[in-house]
C-alpha cells in the first residue's frame, strides 16, 4: 500500500486549502444561511420598500404622512440629501426611495392648493417595482386624504380617515407556483457545497495527482515491482477516500447546523445527491490533472470551472432568473443536474423519488464520461 | 604586461563569518587564471566582489589598472561572465537569448549580428538556434550560457564552475573553447573545485581556503612548493616490518604506507625512484604486480598546505 | 539599448503563458459567466414590465371591468395584460408562471398570487385602490357633508393626479450588478502583480543569475528598470483593453466616456505592477510564496471591492470609509461607477488622483529597492 500511503502524505501538504475553504463556507453557513433560514409563510404579506425622509417642513401634515408611510414601509436614515450620497444609497439598494418634503408642504396641503407636487419630491431609480410600489402607496394615501378633506373634514381627521381606509386589505391568497424560490437553509447549504467541493478537489487532490504524474517520478515507480494496475488502484483508493472525507466533513457541518433534520430521509437524499456530485468532482479532478501540469494554472482552472458551473447552473443566481440560452448550455454541465435534484428534493421531498434518482444517475454518467476522457488523455500523455 | 585584475587586501564579512580574509590577487593580461578551492572557500564571493556586485569591507580592486566600482561602465563593457547557474530566458530561443545579451553591449546591429553568428558557431549550437532552453540537454544549455556571456567579445571573462553536471563531451568542448578564447586575446578567470580542469588549461593558479590566498603560481611552481615530487604505488604481497623500514631508507623516500597489499611510497625528489624500488624487491626476491608512478597533483599541494582534501 | 530591452521584455512576457492566463483569460471567463448569470437581472427582475394577470368571473362587476380595461390599454401607461379564464385554467396559468395573479371578480373581489413579491404587492395595491375608493365614495355619500363638498370630494378621488415630483439622481445605468464587472477590472489590475513579481526576480542580482547577468552590463540600472516597467505596462494595458472590448461585445453597457475609462485601465495595472515589483524584490522568499502573496493581496483587495458579493464595498463605506479611499481596487471600481452614474467628473478625478498618488508612492519605493546593483550578500 505504498502508493496509497504516499498519496496521503503528499495530500497532507495541501490540507491547509481544505481548512481555508471549509472555514469560508462555515462563516457563510453560520452567519448568513442559518440565521436567515425562515422558510416563507404560505400566507401573503405586503412587500416593504426601504426609504429615507428629509422633512424640511415639519408640519403636522408632513409628519402624519411620514408616519403612515413608515407603517407601510421601512424608514431608514442616510447621511444627508446631497446628490452623491443619495445616488450611492440608491445604487447600493440601501434605500429604494428618498422623500424630500419642502417647506410649506403642510400649508399647501391644508389649503388644498393645486400644486402639492411641487412641495414633495420622491427620488428613486425610476421604473422599478419598488419605486412604483412606494409611489403608488403615497399617492393613493394623499388622494384619499385630499378627498376626505374636500368633503369638509379638517386636515388631521382627513389624514386619519385616509390611513384607516388605506389599511383595509384586499383578501389575498398565495398558491405556491412551480417556480417560486422559497427555499430553506438546508437547500442553500447543499446549494453552495456544489461550488466548494469542486474547487477543493481540484486544487488539492488534483495537485497530488499531478505530483504522481511527474515524468521522473513515474519512471522511477515504473521501474519498481509495482504494476501499473496496482499503482492506479491505490491512487484511485486514495482519491476516493479523500472525496469521502470531504463529504464526511460537510456531513458533520450539516449535523451541527441542522441537527437531526439531516438524518431524516429527505436529509439522506440530500447527502446522496452530494455524494453523486462528489464523484463528478473527482472525475473532473482526474481529467484536469491529466491536462494541466502547472501549479498556478491548476489553481486558476479550478476556480474557473467551479465558479463557471456555479454561475451557469443556478448556484449563485436561482435558475428561474437565468435566460433560456444559459439553461440550454447548463444541460451539458453536471452541476445543473445536481441542482435539479436538489430543487426536486426541496420541493417534493420523497415524492416522485425516481426522478431524484434519475438526476443522480445522470451525474454518475457525467462522472464516467469525464473519467473516460481523462484515461484517453492519460494514454496520449504516456505515449509521448 | 599590464595587470588585468588586481585585488589587494580584500576583506568581506558576513556578520561574524569572514568570507574573504585579506585576499590578494594579481592576474596578468592574457592569462588563463585558475581559482581553485573547496566549496565554501570564497571563490564565488571573490568573483562577485571583483564584479562590484557585492559590497566589501576593506580592500582595493582594480581592473585594467582602473578602480572597479558599480558605475565603472567603461570597464564593464569589456567584461563577460559565465555563472554556475544557467542564466537565460526560458521564453526566448537560443538565437534570441544571445541576441538579447549581446545587444546590451553592442549597439550596432550589423556588428551584433556578426558577433552572434560567431558565438553560435563557437559553441556549436547552429542546429539549435530556434530551440527554447527547455528543449536543450544539460550540456547544450551550458553552451548557450557561455555564448550569452561571451558573444560581445569581452577582454576579461569570468567562468564560475562552468562544467558542473556536464557530460564529458561537452566538458571537453567547453575547455577547448576557453583556450580558444584565450588565444583570441581574452584574459580568463576560471574558478572550479575540479583540479583536473584547472591543471589542464590554466596558466596560473591560485589556491584558496577559508577566504585566504594560500598559494599562487604556475602548476610547476605550486608543485615545487611541496615536498612530494613523486608517489609510487605497487601491488605487492607479504611485506613485513623490516621491508617497510628498508624502503624508508631509500633516497628521498619519506612516506611509506602499506595497506591491503598496496604499498605507497612518497618521494621528495630524485630521479629513477621506481628503478631503485623495484631493484630492492628483486634483491629480496619479492614478487610484485602493477606499478604506478604519479606526479603530485594540486590536491596534494592543497593537502599538504591545509591538511584537507580539495574535494571534501 | 532601451528599446532593445523593451522589445525583448514584451516578447518574453507574452510568451509566458501562465501570467497571461491569470491576467487575461481568468477575468474574461469570470465576466462571461457573471454576465450570463445575472447580466440582465436588473432589467428582468427590477425594472417594471407589463404584468400578466388572469380574471376569473364569479359575478359581474362593471366598475372593475372598466378599471382593468383602462389599465390594460396599450400605450405608455399600460400596467396589466388581462386574460379572462375559468378558475382551473387560471390556477394552472399561475402555477406555470404564465400569469402573476388571479383576480376573482365579483361583489367581493379577491386576489390569488404565486409568491410574496413586489409584483404581487403592486397587483394587490392597484386592485385595493379600486375597492378602497368605492368604500370612500360610499362613506362620503352617506356623510353629513354639503352637496358641493361631496362632489368635490368624489372629484378629488377620481382625479388621476400625481401628488409628487419624481426625481432621479443619475442618468446612468443603475444596475447594481455592474459592481461585479467593475471589480473584475480591479482584479485584473491587481493581478498584474504576477507579471512584475516574475520579471523583477529576473532583474535582481540577489534573486537570480539572470539578474546578475543583467546587473553587470555597462549601463545604469535605471534604464533597464524604465524599459522593463514600460514593457510590463504596455502588455498589461493591452490585456485590459482586450478585456474591456470583450465585455462590450458580450453586452455589458459602458457609456461613451472612453478616454476616461482608458485612463483607469492604464493606471490600475501600474499600481498592480508596482505592488508586484515590491514583493518580487525580496530575495529571501521563494517564488511560490511570492505568487501566493500576490494572489492574497489581489483577491483580498478585489473582494473588498465587491468581486464576489455585492455590498461589501458599501458596508466598508459606512463603517471604515478610509479603507475604500486607500484600496486601489475600490478606487478603480468607484471610478468606473462614477463615470456611469454621474455627469460631473469630480468624483472620478478624485479617484484617479488618489490612484495616481498610490502609484507614484509604490513605484518610488520599488525603484529605490531595485536600483541597487551592489548587495551586502547574494
Amino acid at each position: 500500500m505504498q502508493v496509497f500511503k504516499v498519496y496521503f502524505k503528499v495530500l497532507k501538504g495541501y490540507l491547509g486549502q481544505w481548512a481555508l475553504y471549509i472555514g469560508i463556507f462555515s462563516v457563510i453557513l453560520f452567519m448568513f444561511i442559518v440565521p436567515n433560514s425562515v422558510k416563507e409563510q404560505i400566507s401573503f404579506s405586503n412587500k416593504k420598500c426601504n426609504f429615507a425622509v428629509f422633512d424640511y417642513d415639519n408640519s403636522e401634515a408632513s409628519r402624519d404622512i411620514v408616519a403612515y408611510m413608515s407603517k407601510k414601509h421601512e424608514l431608514k436614515s442616510i447621511e444627508n440629501d446631497s446628490m452623491e450620497v443619495m445616488q450611492d444609497e440608491l445604487f447600493n439598494r440601501n434605500v429604494d426611495c428618498i422623500v424630500k418634503i419642502k417647506k410649506d408642504f403642510g400649508k399647501n396641503f391644508e389649503f388644498n392648493q393645486s400644486n402639492l407636487e411641487n412641495y414633495i419630491e420622491i427620488i428613486t431609480i425610476p421604473d422599478t417595482y419598488t419605486s412604483q410600489l412606494f409611489e403608488q402607496d403615497y399617492n393613493r394615501f394623499v388622494k384619499y386624504a385630499k378627498s376626505y378633506a374636500a368633503s369638509g373634514i379638517n386636515v388631521s381627521s382627513a389624514i386619519e380617515k385616509a390611513a384607516k381606509t388605506a389599511d383595509t386589505e384586499l383578501s389575498t391568497n398565495i398558491v405556491e407556483k412551480e417556480n417560486n424560490t422559497n427555499y430553506d437553509a438546508t437547500y442553500y447549504f447543499f446549494n453552495y457545497i456544489s461550488w466548494i467541493i469542486v474547487i477543493m478537489c481540484i486544487i488539492t487532490i488534483g495537485r497530488v495527482l499531478v505530483v504522481f504524474q511527474q515524468k521522473n517520478l513515474r519512471s522511477r515507480i515504473a521501474c519498481s515491482a509495482y504494476s501499473f494496475a496496482r499503482i492506479s488502484k491505490e491512487l484511485l483508493m486514495g482519491v476516493l477516500c479523500s472525496g469521502f472525507t470531504i463529504i464526511f466533513i460537510f456531513f458533520v457541518l450539516a449535523v451541527i447546523a441542522f441537527k437531526t433534520e439531516i438524518l431524516s430521509i429527505q436529509g439522506m437524499l440530500y447527502m446522496t445527491n452530494a455524494i453523486s456530485y462528489m464523484f463528478v468532482a473527482l472525475a473532473l479532478t482526474y481529467l484536469v490533472s491529466q491536462l494541466i501540469k502547472n501549479d498556478g494554472t491548476m489553481n486558476m482552472i479550478g476556480n474557473t470551472i467551479s465558479l463557471g458551473m456555479s454561475f451557469l447552473c443556478g448556484v449563485f443566481v436561482p435558475m428561474e432568473f437565468l435566460s433560456d440560452t444559459v439553461i440550454k448550455i447548463a444541460h451539458f454541465l453536471p452541476a445543473y443536474w445536481y441542482q435539479l435534484a436538489l430543487i426536486h428534493i426541496q420541493k417534493h421531498g420523497t415524492d416522485n423519488i425516481s426522478k431524484t434518482f434519475s438526476y443522480m444517475g445522470i451525474q454518475i454518467l457525467f462522472a464516467l464520461a469525464l473519467v473516460t476522457v481523462g484515461i484517453i488523455v492519460s494514454r496520449k500523455n504516456q505515449s509521448k | 604586461m599590464e595587470l588585468a585584475v588586481e585585488v589587494k587586501n580584500l576583506v568581506k564579512r558576513y556578520k561574524e563569518l569572514v568570507a574573504l580574509d585579506h585576499f590578494n590577487l594579481a592576474i596578468k593580461e592574457g592569462e588563463i587564471f585558475g581559482l581553485l578551492g573547496p566549496n565554501g572557500s570564497g571563490k564565488t564571493t571573490t568573483i562577485n566582489c571583483i564584479l562590484a556586485l557585492l559590497s566589501y569591507d576593506k580592500g582595493e580592486i582594480k581592473i585594467f589598472g582602473k578602480p572597479m566600482k558599480p558605475t565603472s561602465y567603461d570597464i564593464k563593457k569589456d567584461i563577460g561572465v559565465v555563472m554556475q547557474n544557467v542564466a537565460v530566458f526560458e521564453e526566448l530561443n537560443v538565437f534570441e537569448n544571445i541576441d538579447y545579451f549581446c545587444g546590451l553591449y553592442i549597439k550596432d546591429k550589423n556588428k551584433r549580428r556578426e558577433y552572434i553568428d560567431e558565438a553560435i558557431e563557437f559553441v556549436g549550437l547552429k542546429e539549435y538556434i530556434k530551440f527554447k532552453p527547455k528543449k536543450l540537454s544539460g550540456g547544450l544549455l551550458r553552451r548557450l550560457n557561455i555564448a550569452c556571456g561571451i558573444a560581445h567579445k569581452p577582454k576579461l571573462i569570468f567562468f564560475d564552475e562552468p562544467t558542473v553536471a556536464v557530460d564529458p563531451q561537452s566538458r571537453n568542448k567547453i575547455l577547448e573553447g576557453i583556450e580558444q578564447l584565450n588565444r583570441d586575446g581574452a584574459t580568463i578567470i576560471y574558478t572550479s573545485h575540479y583540479m583536473e580542469e584547472v591543471e589542464q588549461i590554466c596558466t596560473k593558479i591560485a589556491i584558496m581556503d577559508k577566504g585566504k590566498n594560500i598559494a599562487m603560481g604556475t602548476k610547476e611552481e605550486l608543485k615545487q612548493m611541496i615536498k612530494n615530487t613523486e608517489s609510487i604505488t605497487v601491488e605487492v604481497l607479504g611485506l613485513n616490518e623490516q621491508n617497510l623500514k628498508d624502503i624508508h631508507t631509500l633516497p628521498h623516500a619519506y612516506n611509506v604506507g602499506y595497506n591491503d597489499c598496496r604499498l605507497s611510497v612518497h618521494f621528495s625528489g630524485g630521479k629513477h625512484n621506481v628503478v631503485r624500488l623495484l631493484d630492492y624487491f628483486q634483491s629480496k626476491d619479492i614478487s610484485f604486480g602493477s606499478v604506478y608512478s604519479q606526479q603530485p597533483t594540486l590536491n596534494d599541494v592543497f593537502l599538504e598546505i591545509t591538511g584537507k582534501e580539495l574535494r571534501d | 539599448m532601451f528599446w532593445h530591452n523593451y522589445c525583448y521584455s514584451i516578447k518574453s512576457i507574452f510568451r509566458n503563458k501562465s501570467t497571461i492566463i491569470w491576467t487575461l483569460i481568468f477575468p474574461i471567463a469570470l465576466a462571461t459567466f457573471m454576465y450570463m448569470a445575472f447580466g440582465n437581472l436588473f432589467d428582468t427582475d427590477e425594472l417594471m414590465t407589463i404584468i400578466p394577470v388572469a380574471v376569473v368571473e364569479k359575478e359581474e362587476n362593471k366598475g372593475l371591468d372598466a378599471l382593468l380595461e383602462a389599465l390594460s390599454e396599450e400605450g405608455e401607461d399600460q400596467i396589466f395584460s388581462v386574460q379572462k379564464l375559468n378558475e382551473e385554467e387560471a390556477l394552472k396559468a399561475l402555477y406555470n408562471g404564465d400569469v402573476n395573479g388571479i383576480i376573482y371578480k365579483g361583489e367581493e373581489i379577491s386576489l390569488t398570487v404565486g409568491e410574496n413579491s413586489y409584483m404581487s404587492t403592486i397587483i394587490k395595491t392597484i386592485i385595493e385602490q379600486y375597492t378602497q375608493s368605492e368604500a370612500i365614495v360610499k362613506d362620503i355619500i352617506s356623510s353629513t357633508a354639503l352637496e358641493e363638498e361631496k362632489s368635490a370630494a368624489i372629484k378629488a378621488l377620481l382625479d388621476n393626479k400625481t401628488y409628487f415630483t419624481e426625481g432621479k439622481t443619475s442618468n446612468g445605468y443603475q444596475n447594481l450588478y455592474y459592481n461585479y464587472f467593475y471589480a473584475i477590472f480591479a482584479m485584473s489590475s491587481m493581478f498584474a502583480s504576477f507579471i512584475s513579481v516574475e520579471r523583477v526576480s529576473k532583474m535582481q542580482a540577489n534573486t537570480s543569475s539572470l539578474g546578475i547577468r543583467r546587473t553587470i552590463i555597462p549601463k545604469g540600472k535605471a534604464m533597464m528598470l524604465c524599459s522593463e516597467f514600460l514593457a510590463m505596462v504596455t502588455t498589461q494595458f493591452a490585456v485590459m483593453i482586450i478585456a474591456f472590448i470583450y465585455m462590450n461585445i458580450i453586452g455589458i453597457r459602458f457609456n461613451d466616456k472612453y478616454l476616461a475609462m482608458l485612463l483607469i485601465l492604464l493606471l490600475g495595472p501600474c499600481v498592480g505592477l508596482a505592488i508586484g515589483a515590491i514583493i518580487g524584490s525580496f530575495a529571501k522568499i521563494g517564488d511560490g510564496a511570492k505568487i501566493g502573496t500576490c494572489v492574497l493581496i489581489g483577491m483580498g483587495l478585489s473582494v473588498m471591492a465587491d468581486l464576489v458579493a455585492s455590498g461589501i464595498k458599501d458596508t466598508i463605506e459606512h463603517t471604515i470609509p478610509i479603507l475604500n479611499r486607500l484600496n486601489p481596487a475600490a478606487l478603480i471600481s468607484d471610478a468606473f461607477y462614477s463615470l456611469n452614474v454621474y455627469d460631473s467628473y469630480n468624483r472620478y478625478f478624485t479617484d484617479i488622483a488618489i490612484l495616481t498618488v498610490i502609484m507614484i508612492v509604490l513605484l518610488t519605493i520599488s525603484v529605490q529597492i531595485l536600483r541597487r546593483n551592489t548587495y551586502a550578500s547574494l
